[in-house]
């Protein structure tokens, strides 16, 4: 059977205005980036800026308690209380406003609504529409931590002297800007079915033995717990332990009531505690893991180990104490626990897997230096180079070749110097026979222990063109002996360059001497 | 007797350096497995079997040991460990090169009585930080050392006479005019100390001293006639 459809009702113009409107600022890159940009400035922890804004938040938060806790007894400057009462709401109304503005988005729900309908070719219902963007709303109004927030704009209404107490509300606040109590929090919350199931368990015990300890005690004389509400306040003084001693049970029975209050407050506490500890154990490794991946997204620079082997443990070390950062990736706990203890950021995590580089959160381009794939299996390390090829184009790889038959696999998987350190020994070897004093030296030069290093100083063209030539070096002060200049452009070595050579942008001293003084003197070539 | 190359084992690191070895010297190897035997053989080189309980006085008597130097590349640390011992042992005046992975072997191999361990982990190690932190300074060292260059690294010994003799690093280095650089110099006087030129600047050259210089060729042994060095 045929059923015949309507045609669309044509839109009326209020109804045009808004879908219009909404597929204008869905279209609109400068309404997208703008409110992106506001999203990561209130909800993105890398963000630099969210720093500096949760850290004038907090100082608002204590300004305003600190104004609330001197005006008690005290007369606060009607300025300062124009700021709390006005500034600083405001503030606060803005953020939260800003908060809903960002939470989901009103023009995808008319969008939404609109093609939905017209696609089973029914006129636009805008107030489907709109109880779409309401319920959004809602949503996020609903969260305890929007609630936070709404309490705390409320004494903005200053005039409901009352409401000044909703001040404190402020304080909870903090919650949304220091990241240890958010964890806090969210660790409590992963145990949130037994604590509530707790918890009503020691409401029941506090009004069940509030009400026997009110009917055994009211009527006599020599007691002092003569209401329903001093007896419920007996009761809670009692089972959490605290016992002031300003209300005790005058009666046998009352007594009686008492000590199963009381042995029933240490259960309630023995639990308490057992549920907080178990909960901290349990996401213990989830927190470490957050604080790892904050740790390493905080850095400027660093290199990222994949794999922490018997090399990537000297690496490490040598690295550190030129004083670079390293990141460790290893799919070893052991490894992982190792390199902890050595002082590093290190994340358990397959380096050959796109998820564990995901997880770390790294701005490739911006951060990474170097990858150095340290595993001692080619096959390991031909995967990490992939992924990290997958991850990004241009960062710069070396690995370890653990088989010389495997070294043109490694170099088409992407890695750009590829180390084989049998290769290496045997070249050493070869020269070690011929020139064993020579060798002695140049190996020393290298070793982590040396004081005399070599190094390379790199001249831009502005230091270049103020020296001109080598005499302009002056290295003897610093008894520096400068092997020679490496042209970077012609790719030359100018070994031991004669009076007059010319120095240019680009060229790259090579130099030799006391690491402290080499450093003294790449400063004063850039004081001169 | 001869003077050879004598490598014990034919893991890679054997292999490498039986390879760099083999152009200026004879060299022979020492298995304990069919496997390496065959793979030895196969590359061509003089293969012989041991036992670790081998006794290696007659084997020494073979080679001119004074000249001869013996690499010890077992995979298994402790049996490179036994090996050196045996072989110190037997060839008293030999020069015994061990591969060693970390320190502690390093330092347990010079106790068994090996002159030089390659700490094979830590030399890796030290390159790759070179590698990635000073390119052109590796690039350049490397070139010296290991590759056919003009540019190359000797030594020099101080003969008597030579009007090097009373001078100070410090005149060499920074008032004079040499071709080649004097980078270390190994001082007899302080019980063959190693001192590098940027360091000791002040230091006296005596008859003796063995001087480590980088320069062409030509000019080194320019240098070396001028000196009247060995």
């Amino acid at each position: 059977m045929h059923q015949d459809r309507s045609a669309p009702e044509p839109l009326g113009d209020s109804l045009h205005v808004t879908v219009r409107m909404a597929y204008a600022l869905q279209a609109s890159e400068r309404y997208r980036r703008f409110k992106h940009r506001i999203h990561d400035l209130l909800e993105n922890n890398a963000n630099p800026y969210k720093k500096a804004l949760d850290a004038m938040m907090i100082l608002l938060i204590f300004i305003s308690v600190v104004i609330l806790i001197r005006e008690v007894k005290n007369h606060v400057a009607d300025g300062w209380l124009f700021f709390n009462n006005y500034v600083i709401s405001m503030i606060f109304l803005t953020e939260y406003l800003l908060r809903l503005w960002v939470h989901g988005s009103a023009s995808a729900c008319i969008i939404e609504q609109y093609e939905r309908d017209l696609f089973v070719q029914r006129p636009f219902r805008l107030f489907r529409a709109l109880g779409a963007i309401v319920r959004e709303k809602l949503n996020y109004m609903r969260q305890p931590v929007a609630i936070v927030d709404l309490m705390a704009i409320v004494p903005f209404f200053h005039e409901m002297r009352l409401l000044r107490i909703f001040i404190i509300f402020r304080v909870f606040k903090l919650f949304r800007y220091t990241k240890s109590l958010r964890q806090l929090l969210s660790i409590l919350s992963s145990k949130r079915f037994e604590l509530l199931t707790l918890l009503i368990f020691a409401s029941i015990v506090v009004f069940v033995s509030g009400v026997m300890i009110y009917i055994m005690e009211a009527n006599n004389p020599d007691s002092r717990i003569n209401t329903l509400y001093e007896a419920l306040y007996w009761s809670v003084v009692t089972i959490s332990t605290v016992g002031y001693g300003d209300f005790v049970p005058a009666t046998n029975e009352g007594r009686a009531v008492a000590m199963v209050v009381i042995i029933t407050g240490i259960a309630v506490l023995s639990f308490s505690t057992s549920i907080v500890v178990s909960a901290f154990t349990e996401q213990m490794d989830e927190v470490v893991r957050t604080k790892t991946i904050q740790d390493a997204r905080a850095l400027s620079e660093f290199y990222l180990l994949c794999g922490y082997s018997e090399i990537g443990v000297l690496v490490a070390r040598r690295l550190r104490a030129r004083g670079r950062k390293v990141v460790v990736i290893d799919r070893d706990e052991d490894a992982v626990r190792r390199a902890k203890e050595q002082g590093l950021i290190a994340l358990r995590g397959d380096p050959g897997s796109l998820e564990s580089y995901k997880a770390l959160k790294i701005d490739f381009a911006r951060q990474v230096l170097c990858v150095l794939c340290l595993d001692e299996s080619d096959i390991a390390n031909v995967s990490t180079a992939l992924t990290l090829r997958a991850m990004h184009k241009g960062v710069r790889i070396l690995s370890v070749l653990e088989h010389e038959a495997n070294r043109k696999r490694l170099k088409l998987a992407g890695i750009h110097e590829v180390l084989y350190a049998q290769e290496m020994v045997g070249l050493v070897a070869g020269e070690f026979g011929g020139k064993p004093v020579a060798f002695e030296a140049i190996h020393a030069l290298s070793s982590e222990q040396s004081e005399v290093v070599t190094d390379e100083i790199t001249l831009d063209e502005h230091v270049a063109r103020r020296l001109g030539s080598i005499d302009a070096l002056h290295v003897k002060p610093f008894r520096i002996v400068l092997l020679g200049v490496y042209d970077l452009q012609g790719r030359r070595f100018h070994f031991n360059p004669p009076k007059g050579f010319a120095l240019q942008g680009g060229h790259i001293l090579i130099v030799m001497g006391i690491a402290h003084l080499i450093r003294e003197f790449k400063a004063d070539l850039h004081l001169r | 007797m001869e003077a050879s190359v004598l490598i014990f084992g034919y893991n890679e690191y054997a292999v490498q350096i039986a390879k760099q070895v083999r152009s200026t010297q004879a060299v022979r190897i020492f298995v304990h497995t069919d496997e390496e035997a065959q793979r030895a053989l196969e590359d061509g080189f003089e293969v012989e079997r041991f036992d670790f309980s081998d006794r290696w006085h007659d084997d020494a008597q073979r080679y001119d040991a004074p000249q001869s130097v013996l690499y010890c590349a077992l995979e298994a640390r402790e049996e490179n460990l036994f090996l050196t011992l045996s072989l110190r042992d037997a060839f008293t005046h030999a020069t015994i090169i061990a591969l060693a992975i970390n320190h502690e072997d390093a330092h347990k191999l010079k106790m068994a009585g090996a002159d030089k361990v390659f700490p094979v982990v830590q030399m890796t190690a030290d390159l790759i930080v070179d590698l990635i932190e000073k390119p052109i300074v590796t690039d350049v060292l490397h070139k010296i050392l290991y590759e056919k260059s003009d540019l190359q690294i000797a030594q020099i010994t101080i003969t008597k006479g030579s009007w090097l003799c009373g001078k100070r690093t410090h005149d060499l280095l920074w008032e004079g005019e040499l071709s080649v650089i004097i980078i270390a110099i190994v001082d007899l006087e302080l019980h063959s100390t190693f001192v590098f030129t940027a360091k000791g600047f002040n230091h006296h050259i005596d008859e003796g001293d063995i001087l480590v210089v980088i320069g062409y060729h030509e000019q080194i042994e320019a240098f070396k006639t001028s000196i009247g060095g060995a």
